[in-house]
């Protein structure tokens, strides 16, 4: 039996999972507003360094 | 400049208060990884003496080539580059995030466990414990340490998008949780998939992690750093954030498939070889719309690379990244694979990928960040300034003469006329040049390590202006 094509098509049908995957979260992304048509974050990021003087334990 | 604050109001529930950030994790990182540079880069250089004088340290096993090149690679992909990244991913995600980072001490334990990971992957290798699967030489038990420290990574940066405060991610966020995931499935793949697989099933597998590694770990990361890093550092906003998405999630649909061109004209299937022929070629859309987005942006903005060392390291990236990844398309097409494929010029082509472009953005990023970690200025602007000009230069002569010597030897290759041998002595010269520019590269390792050790020691003594 020749075993080479199974794996192949295991090795893409996992990466074409990898792209269905892709697609659910562009689509979930929109659908939350993660991904919009804005340019408000690249004006956002410019500001994003807060003042040193803040309280310095972390979250957890 | 901003109105973020109207435009994307926090989001319901998320946290309002401004935080702080500790940076204890991103610098610990930062340091560790140049300090894995320096070690890496001399190895380098000791490889590369040996292609000279091949009987360099040769009666100390541990010393010989097929010991020390794993090393070097394995040091370079991990010890340094990835180490860097993820330093940097914990200084920009808490910022773009608007929040702390999610843990501190998770971080320093993962730190930490990286230090482990890195140190037995030298002892196991220099013992010659090798896997023999390029990239994926380390033994198992490393393999599985690598996971769960990309697991603590992850849960750490996904803890911190988690509880952000504004809907809406910059493009750099989105990078980064695609090249968490995309590592995730490529290092395990690679690491683990490849054992229950033999022959050419092994070897396709294995060449799909290997540019993998490059196209769907470094790659985003990298990209994640330059988008954050060049508007930050020039002061000037991203040209177009709509522009950026499409790179991104065009990069996310192709780049996957393009493994198998480095087994053209291989065993493999031919259908299999035409696929991944095609998406190196569509690589060029996310390319193209990063490397406009990255030069636009620098519209205007130009004469900063007079005295402005990020923004030199970022362009200069830029160009690298641009070169790289036109190289890359071209010659997974079959005429010029049969020419350039497993000779020299592939070697100058993954240089400049992970040393000249993503490097470069590394680089960049812990010039600028490191003084804003600590409070403080940079030790010495001369000294990163002639980083810069010591990796420019080094890094071209390298990576130049590799092409030249990689497609002369292809040709020769070609030629069944010629003895194989005698295209190995063809290299020498090649091989000469790439040793002065490996060594100037090297230099370059030193001061920008020395630099970032004097800005930490000599904080108290700089305090930053605002």
């Amino acid at each position: 039996m020749d075993y080479s094509y199974p794996s192949v098509f295991w090795m893409y049908s996992l990466m074409g999972l990898f792209v269905t995957g892709a697609l659910f979260f562009l689509w979930r992304a929109i659908r939350s507003g993660a991904v919009a048509n804005d340019e408000a974050p690249k004006y956002r990021m410019l500001d994003d360094d807060l003042p040193a003087d803040h309280p310095a334990e972390s979250r957890r | 400049m901003s109105i973020a604050s109207t435009a994307n109001p926090p989001r319901v529930g998320a946290a309002v208060e401004p935080a702080a950030h500790e940076d204890r994790t991103a610098f610990s990182f930062l340091l560790v990884a140049g300090l894995f540079f320096v070690v890496s880069g001399l190895v380098a250089i000791i490889i590369a003496a040996k292609l000279q004088m091949p009987t360099l340290l040769g009666n100390v096993s541990w010393l010989t080539y097929g010991r020390l090149r794993p090393i070097h690679t394995n040091g370079m992909l991990f010890g340094w580059l990835l180490a860097a990244d993820m330093g940097l991913c914990y200084y920009l995600v808490p910022r773009l995030c608007g929040v702390k980072l999610w843990s501190e001490k998770l971080g320093l334990a993962t730190l930490a466990l990286w230090i482990v990971i890195i140190l037995g992957a030298v002892v196991t290798l220099a013992m010659g414990m090798n896997q023999g699967l390029e990239y994926a030489e380390l033994p198992l038990w490393l393999d599985v340490l690598v996971t769960l420290a990309w697991v603590m990574f992850g849960v750490n940066i996904f803890g911190t998008i988690a509880t952000r405060k504004y809907t809406q991610m910059y493009v750099s966020l989105w990078y980064i949780m695609a090249a968490i995931l995309w590592t995730a499935f490529v290092y395990i793949v690679g690491n683990f998939g490849t054992l229950f697989t033999s022959g050419v099933n092994q070897a396709n597998l294995n060449w799909f992690y290997v540019h993998n590694a490059v196209g769907l770990i470094f790659t985003p990361l990298g990209l994640a750093l330059g988008y954050y890093y060049i508007p930050k550092a020039a002061e000037t906003p991203l040209y177009s954030h709509r522009l950026s998405m499409i790179g991104f999630w065009s990069l996310a649909f192709v780049y996957v498939w393009t493994g198998a061109h480095h087994m053209l004209h291989g065993p493999i299937s031919q259908w299999l070889q035409t696929v991944a022929i095609l998406f190196s070629v569509m690589l060029m859309i996310p390319v193209w719309t990063l490397v406009w987005n990255f030069l636009a942006t620098m519209k205007g903005q130009w004469h900063q690379l007079q005295d402005n060392v990020p923004i030199k390291f970022l362009m200069a990236g830029t160009v690298f990244y641009l070169l790289t990844c036109f190289q890359g398309p071209m010659h997974s097409l079959r005429t010029v694979n049969a020419i350039v494929s497993k000779t020299d010029w592939i070697v100058g082509h993954a240089h400049m990928a992970v040393l000249g472009a993503f490097s470069f953005f590394a680089v960049a990023g812990a010039y600028y960040s490191v003084p804003r970690m600590l409070g403080t200025r940079l030790h010495s602007q001369k000294m990163a300034n002639a980083s810069f000009w010591l990796w420019l230069i080094g890094g071209l002569s390298f990576f130049v003469s590799l092409w030249i010597g990689g497609f002369l030897q292809g040709l020769q290759w070609n030629d069944p006329s010629i003895p194989f041998i005698d295209t190995v002595k063809f290299m020498a010269p090649f091989w000469t040049v790439r040793l002065l520019g490996g060594t100037l590269m090297f230099v370059g390792i030193l001061l920008f390590f020395w630099n970032l050790l004097m800005t930490y020691t000599g904080r108290h003594e700089r305090p930053a202006v605002s």
